[in-house]
């Protein structure tokens, strides 16, 4: 199942309650809660909506990643012409 | 050769946060600019009230949404970053159009792809060290036969520094040779000649005392430069080393320790934290652009993993924010817009402090996210010929524009570049710390702690900015600091933004 990232950008800080109440729901695991505006969730998607929509300030984002910041020539495929130039 | 003067585009002005401007999250500057193109949009003559300084020759308002929200404006580019030094507060954002998904044909080339040719031949060469020709492990030999299309052979040298490439013969011309080194050595470029069975490369060890780009660009650094600044560095993590001292910090990555915030072995987090705040003296330690500030480690990428969740890198730029780092440098992006960290980078404006990004290696690609967000400050890769060997790997990474006001100069040819380029700053043959010793590294990320070093060191001589209340008027001071202290090198501002801070 995908993770999902629950960020609460309402006024004041994140009410309990919420957090409880998802965590409440069925087939749902929170596989993070250290952050003051944050959870991050596995959980099926349309039922992480529902729940949301009775949930004022709370936005839903899929869990993505971005790769290690790498610069150097890659290679994109072999040499096109694989005959040999000098002695083998 | 000339830049081309680029064509009018339209924008969509937002304010800080949201599509209203509301305060906290936006400015009195912010809303009043904003009130006033409504005005302006209803009557193009009314003048605009004092302290209201838009660039109204060069643009033209053409819809609003609510009074003191969202406008469409046409700008040429240039305009973009003449907007952006005025209001650092107001997202500028490209308007996009959005086009039916519809499959494309498969083009020529792809029909005449042909089943790939297995490749029998091997040929191995060694690399060596240049001090003492001891072998240099774990360097990347990768053997172009045609760098246009990227056709080769890769593979890294073992114990005795010795590599197989499979090239299909023991002897075969090469375009381009580039072997790069893990730490301690300048990396090597050699073009057009054949390469045979056997051969051996020496490697140049670094000498800390030599004159990098980030050297001539920022000599005699004072060790007291940066003071009273504090900056999170978002990235694999920073090692222990001589030349660092790590205020404090936190592993984001889910599943690990908190309190493990150190290298994850990839060294690339070291580096930039040494580009920043390394306070070595060389010729036996090297030192960063603003050696005095206080260094935060926020280790997003775990051990042995390839990637960092937006998840945590959302929750770093919340712990940088709530640990006060002024500036926050983010040597990394990719991929699609990610709401979670820009949601993030909005909360850190709103709570005084600037997100500072790389815009991307994709060889001249629009700008990555987040560099992308407009309430990021986004960084392109400067090079300088002459700030490296004439054999290093850099060579290969000069590309015009050259800089009008020194033609030197030139952003390098793997940068990303676009309109929102806010700043740039040297990123082509760096020599840093790294885990167990130095490196030289290219990238727009070196060139983005070179920035945010740059601008520590500016933000540490104004104590009426680092003062001010925790808000988004304070982070829009310090990025209309930093936005109308650059220089620009004549590079045109797609290339460069408002240049380089000195």
């Amino acid at each position: 199942m995908p993770h999902f990232i629950l960020r609460y950008r309402g006024p004041g800080s994140v009410q309990p309650e919420h957090v409880n109440r998802i965590s409440s729901l069925p087939n749902t695991a929170i596989l993070d809660s250290s952050s003051d505006r944050m959870i991050l969730v596995d959980a099926p998607e349309a039922q992480l909506r529902a729940a949301l929509e009775e949930m004022p300030g709370w936005t839903l984002i899929p869990e993505d990643t971005v790769p290690l910041p790498d610069h150097r020539k890659k290679i994109l495929r072999p040499p096109a012409d694989a005959e040999d130039e000098g002695h083998s | 050769m000339p830049e081309q003067q680029p064509a009018v585009q339209q924008f969509v002005l937002l304010p800080t946060r949201g599509l209203q401007a509301r305060q906290p999250h936006s400015s009195p500057a912010v809303r009043s600019a904003l009130l006033f193109l409504y005005d302006h949009l209803q009557n193009p003559k009314v003048q605009p009230p004092a302290g209201v300084r838009l660039p109204l020759a060069d643009m033209r308002v053409l819809d609003s949404i609510h009074e003191d929200g969202a406008k469409l404006i046409e700008l040429r580019p240039e305009t973009v970053s003449v907007l952006r030094a005025s209001y650092p507060g107001l997202r500028i954002v490209p308007v996009v159009y959005f086009y039916p998904a519809v499959a494309p044909r498969q083009g020529i080339a792809a029909a005449r792809a042909k089943t790939p040719k297995r490749v029998a031949g091997k040929l191995t060469v060694q690399v060596l060290s240049g001090s003492g020709n001891g072998p240099v492990t774990g360097a990347a030999v990768v053997a172009f036969t045609d760098f246009a299309s990227r056709a080769g052979a890769a593979g890294t040298t073992d114990a005795n520094g010795r590599v197989s490439l499979a090239l299909g013969a023991s002897s075969k011309k090469i375009d381009r040779l580039y072997i790069y080194a893990q730490r301690g050595f300048w990396s090597l470029l050699k073009r057009s000649f054949t390469l045979k069975n056997g051969m051996t490369f020496t490697l140049r060890a670094i000498d800390l005392s030599y004159v990098d780009e980030l050297r001539y660009i920022y000599p005699n650094i004072p060790p007291t430069a940066g003071g009273g600044v504090s900056v999170g560095v978002v990235d694999t993590g920073i090692a222990d080393h001589p030349d660092l001292t790590i205020a404090g910090g936190q592993n984001t990555v889910v599943g690990e320790a908190p309190s493990d915030y150190g290298d994850n072995g990839e060294g690339h987090g070291t580096h930039v934290a040494g580009i920043i705040a390394a306070h070595g003296t060389p010729p036996k330690g090297v030192r960063g652009v603003a050696p005095a500030v206080r260094l935060f480690s926020f280790r997003v990428f775990g051990k042995g993993q390839a990637g960092a969740s937006n998840y945590a890198i959302a929750k770093a730029i919340d712990a940088a924010v709530r640990n006060n780092c002024d500036l926050i440098n983010l040597s990394l992006g990719g991929g699609p817009v990610d709401e979670a960290t820009k949601a993030a980078i909005a909360d850190a404006r709103n709570a005084g402090s600037i997100v500072i990004a790389a815009a991307g290696n994709d060889d001249r690609q629009p700008v990555s996210f987040p560099a992308s967000d407009p309430l990021s400050i986004a960084i392109s890769a400067l090079g300088r010929k002459g700030t490296y060997p004439a054999d290093a790997v850099e060579f290969g990474d000069v590309m015009a524009p050259f800089a009008t006001s020194d033609p030197d100069y030139y952003i390098t040819s793997f940068s990303n570049v676009g309109p929102e380029i806010a700043l740039t700053g040297p990123g082509d043959g760096i020599i840093s710390t790294f885990p167990g010793g130095y490196a030289v590294l290219d990238g727009t990320s070196m060139a983005t702690p070179a920035a945010t070093g740059a601008a520590a060191r500016l933000l540490g001589t104004r104590n009426d900015v680092i003062q001010m209340p925790r808000d988004a008027a304070r982070s829009d001071a310090i990025a209309q600091l930093l936005l109308q202290s650059a220089q620009p090198l004549g590079l045109g501002v797609t290339f460069e933004g408002r240049g380089l801070l000195s």
